[in-house]
């Protein structure tokens, strides 16, 4: 019958095109000038620095802007590029920055000073013409400059409002990407299609949820790729990329599931590493609600918590846990504070002591959806509701969808609540101040979400934010983490690594703690 | 044949009105807004504010239907992707062809396949075939489309792993029809891969019409066989092949094509899954993504024309049934 004869030609075709493994197609081969495929979860929404505030945006931006300055291989330490070298005033007011010469933008019009102060002052001035109706998210971290000035094509100068700290480390930031003005002037909002930079890495083109094409840059200032390019490919499904990666159709890829690493490694082509991210994960009890205004309380949570059984349970045992609001691997950590242990005897004795001999009943609120910081709050709000049932707190589990969720959290409707931060510069400020000083504890949109109002560390903080001496800086972050420590208005839970996955045949990639994607290095075997 | 044809599409009318109003409620019902959930945790009541202002989600629901209305009607203007800054209507009209593309393939290939196993069922009910094809259509309906492409992945790996064409490759769109452009710009190679390509998502998503299809085929064509004038046919000496294929196929085939319209409008809509799992960037991952990301104009948008599509479908199927049964235009 003609139907098993086809059935059997199917058969035939099948066996016969062979069970071996497909390649990624032409121009994938390795060597110089090989094109590096990178599969990630979603497509960039956006290519303007200044006005992105999703990684998958920021991947790309990086390959193709540079900043003034920039985090060292495999730290938060701040290390020129296009600033060669710069000076401070006395009163820490005045910066001024001098300016690599002989760098181009890929339109070939020159990097000078003006470029600078234009790139800026898109964030500066809020009446700017080419912020092109942008959210541009972080242009507040820039509002503290009060004039730029350039004093001549290869020099900078910048007087600031205050004295700050963090300055340099927001300039090291991709917001703060040094955009091509004559690109911007001519395309206007078109830019966000068509980013000109200064980076190894210029941009070719974009199919929409299906590419984007970037190309080695023939005239970049500093060391050439090896790779003749790079194709940043969408892949949502989790399983799907890991598959499309084991076939060689991608070449690297990031953010899988905790769950895939096993098969990672356990895969002979492929290569898994990581290294301590920064962000993390915490549990927030809204001191402003009895009875977690009540330290001794909080202290009873904190030694309910069996931290190390959370880090097995939800990320399968790939996290780290610690005392401070902020992970090891950010400048002014300090290690020497003693983590509460798993206690649940002590913790039941200090809730007889506060008058809660029998315990109580609150609400524990989880995000519903996954976050960089927590990829399974359904599971950890699970784990953490059976620690405190089992010193007599009766935690009822409560998930609204996450535009809610923020808006509740943010506004203090919770007695306990998981959330968790994720750094935007490296800098220990954007992690203490941003969510533990008195100033962010405003009942609408609290970053402060442990509504932790104590007078003190605020203002050890806020002298922090322009102590420009280090040694001095680090002595008041540590005097700070003590202190809240003691205190205990939240718990940190979960210090999350950062990971990627790789063919082995990728060379010369470094994992950053930040998250920082650079694929300049890289070459293809 | 023209007033039947006449009545039924003023009758899309109305439908289509409903479908903006609803497409409009559903986004904006939920409490919350978008403006905090775009924001994140990085939102301040001064970005929430701005943002609210600058797209219009602060002012009174009628206000903003009017606007709505008059910008879809008027200028066929959906607003833009917030995350994006990009029209929807340009990004529609980029991922709308994705999922025809891949919808056509999958409807192809569950008719050529289903109506024949149907068919041949009813006409062998009881024996082999019929068990072992109403045994096979149990099975394409009831496994997951997503598993079922995952494990296709796994099982044919000499063939693409998603997309609809290798990175490498680049056409020149004139319609956003891949095959179509393949053909205009003399590309036989993109052709080739291409289709190579569609291969497994196409067979992965017509599993399910596919069952349907041959169930409904068999079920029609022995309802038919049992008539009358078949027994007539029969008896004036006709071949068995002439009565299956010239008689009681044609007087089967209005409940066939009812399946078929419908399914076709499930596959634009719910192609969903088989596009996440094989990465064709059509239609149903754009509203998905759009959903999640709180973006509200691309979910109105896609809403709006997936209902278009429906409606078009199953006006091309009203029509057909006036083609196939003559006592249809009539009444």
């Amino acid at each position: 019958m003609t139907i098993k004869r086809i059935l059997l030609l199917f058969l035939l075709l099948w066996l016969g095109t062979g069970c071996g493994k497909r390649k990624a197609g032409p121009g994938s081969e390795g060597g110089a000038g090989a094109i590096l495929v990178f599969g990630r979860g979603a497509d960039a929404k956006k290519l303007d620095p200044a006005d992105i505030d999703d990684g998958e945006s920021v991947k790309v931006c990086n390959q193709i802007f540079e900043t003034l300055v920039t985090y060292a291989k495999q730290s938060a330490e701040l290390v020129p590029l296009l600033a060669t070298s710069w000076e401070q005033s006395e009163d820490g007011k005045t910066w001024t920055f001098h300016l690599r010469e002989g760098v181009t933008f890929h339109d070939g019009t020159p990097f000078d000073a003006g470029a600078v102060v234009f790139s800026l002052d898109r964030h500066v001035d809020p009446d700017n013409p080419y912020r092109f109706k942008g959210a541009f998210t972080y242009s507040s971290n820039y509002r503290v400059i009060e004039t730029m000035e350039a004093v001549d094509p290869h020099t900078v100068r910048f007087r600031l409002k205050e004295p700050s700290a963090v300055f340099l480390a927001n300039l090291a930031m991709f917001p703060a990407s040094i955009v091509s003005p004559a690109a911007v002037k001519e395309k206007g909002a078109d830019v966000q299609r068509n980013p000109v930079g200064t980076g190894p890495f210029r941009f070719v083109k974009w199919v929409p949820a299906e590419k984007i094409v970037l190309e080695a840059y023939p005239d970049y200032w500093g060391e050439k790729p090896e790779l003749g390019g790079v194709i940043f490919k969408p892949v949502k499904e989790n399983a799907a990329r890991l598959q499309q990666l084991k076939r060689g159709e991608i070449h690297m890829m990031d953010n899988f599931s905790f769950s895939d690493i096993e098969p990672i490694v356990d895969d002979p082509d492929l290569v898994f590493e990581s290294v301590t991210g920064m962000n993390f994960a915490y549990l927030a009890m809204n001191n402003t609600h009895p009875p977690f205004d009540k330290r001794k309380v909080r202290l009873a949570v904190a030694h309910a918590l069996d931290k190390k059984k959370l880090i097995q349970l939800a990320v399968f045992g790939y996290g780290a846990t610690g005392p401070n609001p902020m992970p090891p691997s950010v400048w002014g950590y300090h290690d020497g504070i003693e983590d509460y242990p798993h206690d649940p005897d002590r913790a039941k004795a200090l809730l007889e002591e506060a008058g809660f001999p029998d315990g109580f009943e609150t609400e524990l609120w989880a995000m519903p959806n996954p976050r960089p910081y927590m990829p399974r709050p359904k599971e950890a709000a699970q784990i953490i509701k059976q620690d405190l049932a089992a010193v007599g707190i009766e935690a009822e589990i409560l998930s609204p969808p996450w535009n809610t969720y923020l808006d509740k959290v943010q506004s203090g409707e919770h007695p306990l609540c998981i959330l968790g931060w994720t750094t935007d510069n490296g800098d220990p400020d954007n992690f203490l101040w941003q969510l533990l000083s008195k100033e962010n504890a405003v009942k609408g949109a609290s970053q402060n979400v442990a509504f932790y109002r104590d007078d003190e560390v605020s203002e050890i903080l806020d002298r922090a934010k322009s102590e420009l001496d280090p040694g001095k800086r680090k002595a008041l972050y540590e005097k700070a983490q003590e202190r809240i420590h003691r205190d205990a208005p939240m718990i940190p839970l979960l210090y999350l690594p950062q990971m990627i996955a790789h063919r082995k045949e990728v060379e010369g990639y470094t994992v950053h703690p930040i998250g920082v994607v650079r694929l300049w290095p890289v070459r293809l075997k | 044949m023209t007033t039947y044809a006449l009545k039924r599409l003023l009758l899309a009318a109305p439908v289509l009105w409903g479908v903006t109003l609803i497409s409009f409620l559903v986004v904006r019902v939920p409490p919350g807004g978008p403006a905090r959930a775009v924001l994140g945790e990085k939102a301040t009541p001064e970005k929430i504010a701005a943002l609210n202002e600058e797209n219009g989600w602060d002012q009174p629901l009628i206000v903003q239907y009017g606007r709505f209305m008059r910008d879809v009607f008027l200028r066929f203007d959906f607003g833009e992707s917030y995350h994006r800054r990009i029209d929807v209507s340009e990004e529609l009209a980029q991922r709308f062809p994705a999922t025809m593309e891949l919808s056509l393939a999958a409807m192809l290939l569950a008719v050529m396949i289903g109506i024949p196993a149907g068919i041949l069922a009813a006409v062998k009910r009881n024996r082999l075939a019929d068990y072992a094809s109403m045994t096979g259509a149990l099975i394409g309906v009831s496994v997951p489309v997503f598993f079922l492409g995952l494990l296709m992945l796994m099982a044919f790996p000499f063939l693409p792993g998603g997309g609809r064409l290798s990175i490498t490759l680049d056409i020149e769109a004139v319609t956003g029809f891949v095959p179509l452009d393949a053909l205009i710009g003399n590309r036989p190679d993109v052709l080739e891969d291409y289709l190579a390509h569609l291969i497994l998502p196409a067979v992965a998503l017509s599993t399910i019409p596919m069952a349907m299809i041959a169930r409904m085929t068999r079920s029609s064509v022995l309802e038919v066989l049992g008539e009358d004038y078949i027994r007539t046919a029969r008896a004036k000496g006709l071949s068995e092949r002439i009565v299956h294929l010239k008689h009681a196929f044609r007087a089967s085939l209005i409940p066939i094509v009812t399946v078929v319209g419908l399914n076709f409008g499930y596959l634009l809509a719910g192609a969903v899954l088989t596009e996440s799992v094989f990465n064709w960037p059509g239609l149903g991952q754009y509203v998905v993504d759009a959903v999640l990301a709180y973006d509200y104009n691309p979910v109105q948008g896609g809403i709006f024309l997936v209902a278009v599509s429906f409606v078009v479908i199953n006006l091309i199927v009203d029509l057909s049934y006036g083609l196939i049964d003559p006592r249809v235009r009539v009444g």
